[in-house]
């Protein structure tokens, strides 16, 4: 292995280079075309977004690699694809395949429960999903390069993802002020390495992007995740599963990229169109819950 | 000097953080009218289809394509930035905009996807080596009149590092590298901005 091409600031780059887009969701070629006409930075490869594969129940796995190949061939922006959690041959497949990213995802059924992929072992750089800091940084001592608060996909509602990111960033918070003997205990709680804990103290933030994931359907939503803290946004079914996808996703992209204007989300917020249905988190029941996968 | 950042999207801290570490205050630029107090502007890496969707939504495309006329103000762009200052993109989308402020030709990507991307040996100005980051990079594929080549591969002298008058343009990230490599390339954009 190059390990060059697999280095981590290598990896992290193009992390760093998607920040401030939009990640959307696609099933086909021709979803991926309206994603990048509207400016999407990337988009996700997969057979059915996580609205659909909440209704349809069963397992859910890795796409039909013809379906990625003819998105990548479709569209010139970054293109990334599921593998299930700890399902490294699935990863192994995505790689040969030259995804830009992979995202190791509990929208997809578990393939370990013990787990997860070792990261290191990739080239291909890797997402993955976290409710708090220690989640964070577990996939980060694993290899992640770019790590995405979970939320609750397939919703459209955006109360999981908020309480994801606060989690993460006010635990950041606390270590910052926290004295060095506690940074011990703290490594404990998390149960992360005491390395990753001291440099967190230290600067204050992740040592991978921190994006965001999980209920955003509205470019509100998207300001309100980017003021919170997240440094991009993913959405999954809230731009497909809306009524004019294509303006939607046009208006998500200008919020995200201009977040902290009200007057400028108030203007693209008009007249889009009806907002994915939803479903709101409170009536799911812990099993239907997706957040809970990933240890 | 205060050198702004276009902060529509893209690795706008990578390239706040080189500044500072110069000493140079830097400021994100994503409005208009930000643009009036700069006279030298980074437009940092990033995807150039959306970018450039972004620049003219926010008026900015057009009053930078102003500023370039007049020569009132320099430009770095790193491989996005690098796609946008082109006077061609060979397989950019129908209505992909540039400043046409380079007089190259740009292949987007061409270095290969993601699993391609890599540290790389550039030769700067025929002497010092630097070791930066080539992320989906652009490749320059063809270099018209005016346009002096200031870094190339060491191992296939490929020009990727190209300047014409107020512009500067790379493939690579010298914002992500191996090591900081001294910020060359970014001293070498501040001389290019504070010539008169």
């Amino acid at each position: 292995m190059n390990m060059d091409r697999g280095n981590l600031t290598v990896k992290r780059g193009l992390a760093e280079m998607l920040k401030g887009g939009v990640i959307m969701d696609v099933v086909n070629k021709d979803q991926a075309k309206i994603a990048e006409d509207a400016g999407a930075v990337a988009v996700m490869a997969l057979e059915r977004v996580p609205a659909d594969i909440r209704r349809d129940g069963g397992v859910a796995r890795m796409s039909d690699p013809q379906l990625i190949e003819e998105i990548q061939q479709s569209v010139s922006i970054p293109v990334m694809a599921k593998a299930r959690i700890g399902h490294f041959a699935e990863a192994q497949v995505l790689q040969s395949l030259k995804v830009d990213y992979i995202d190791e995802s509990e929208v997809l059924t578990p393939a370990d429960f013990d787990n997860h992929i070792d990261k290191w072992q990739f080239e291909v750089p890797f997402v993955c999903g976290a409710t708090n800091l220690g989640e964070a940084l577990r996939r980060i001592s694993e290899g992640a390069a770019m790590i995405r608060s979970k939320g609750e996909a397939g919703t459209g509602d955006v109360v999981e993802a908020v309480r994801h990111l606060r989690s993460i960033t006010s635990e950041i918070k606390a270590l910052t002020i926290a004295d060095t003997e506690e940074l011990y205990r703290k490594a404990k709680e998390h149960s992360a390495s005491i390395e990753l804990i001291k440099e967190i103290a230290h600067t204050g933030q992740l040592p991978v992007p921190l994006f965001c994931a999980g209920g955003i359907a509205t470019p509100s939503d998207a300001s309100l995740v980017m003021q919170l803290g997240a440094q991009a946004v993913f959405v999954g079914s809230g731009i497909f599963k809306s009524g004019d996808p294509s303006k939607r996703a046009e208006a998500i992209v200008e919020a995200t990229a201009h977040f902290d204007d009200p007057e400028l989300i108030l203007k693209v917020s008009k007249n889009l169109g009806e907002p994915m249905v939803g479903i709101s988190t409170r009536d799911l029941s812990e099993t239907e819950k997706l957040q809970g996968r990933g240890w | 000097m205060t050198v702004g950042i276009l902060s529509l999207q893209g690795d706008v801290e990578l390239h706040q953080f080189v500044l500072s570490q110069l000493g140079i205050k830097s400021a994100k630029i994503n409005k208009l009218t930000q643009l009036d107090d700069i006279s030298s502007l980074i437009i940092p890496g990033g995807e150039s289809t959306t970018m450039s969707k972004l620049l003219i939504s926010s008026g900015i495309y057009e009053q930078i394509v102003k500023r370039i006329k007049e020569k009132s103000i320099a430009i770095f762009g790193t491989c996005a930035g690098m796609i946008l200052l082109a006077n061609k993109i060979y397989d950019g989308r129908e209505d992909q905009i540039s400043f046409n402020a380079i007089n190259v030709g740009i292949k987007r990507n061409a270095f290969g996807r993601q699993i391609e991307s890599t540290f790389k040996t550039v030769v700067i100005r025929g002497d010092s080596e630097i070791e930066p980051s080539f992320i989906r990079a652009p490749r320059i594929a063809d270099i018209g009149d005016d346009v002096v080549v200031l870094g190339t591969l060491k191992q296939t002298a490929e020009p990727v590092l190209v300047t014409q008058g107020k512009m500067l343009a790379s493939s690579f990230h010298p914002e992500l590298s191996k090591e900081s490599c001294d910020n060359i390339v970014h001293r070498i954009f501040l001389e290019i901005a504070e010539e008169k």
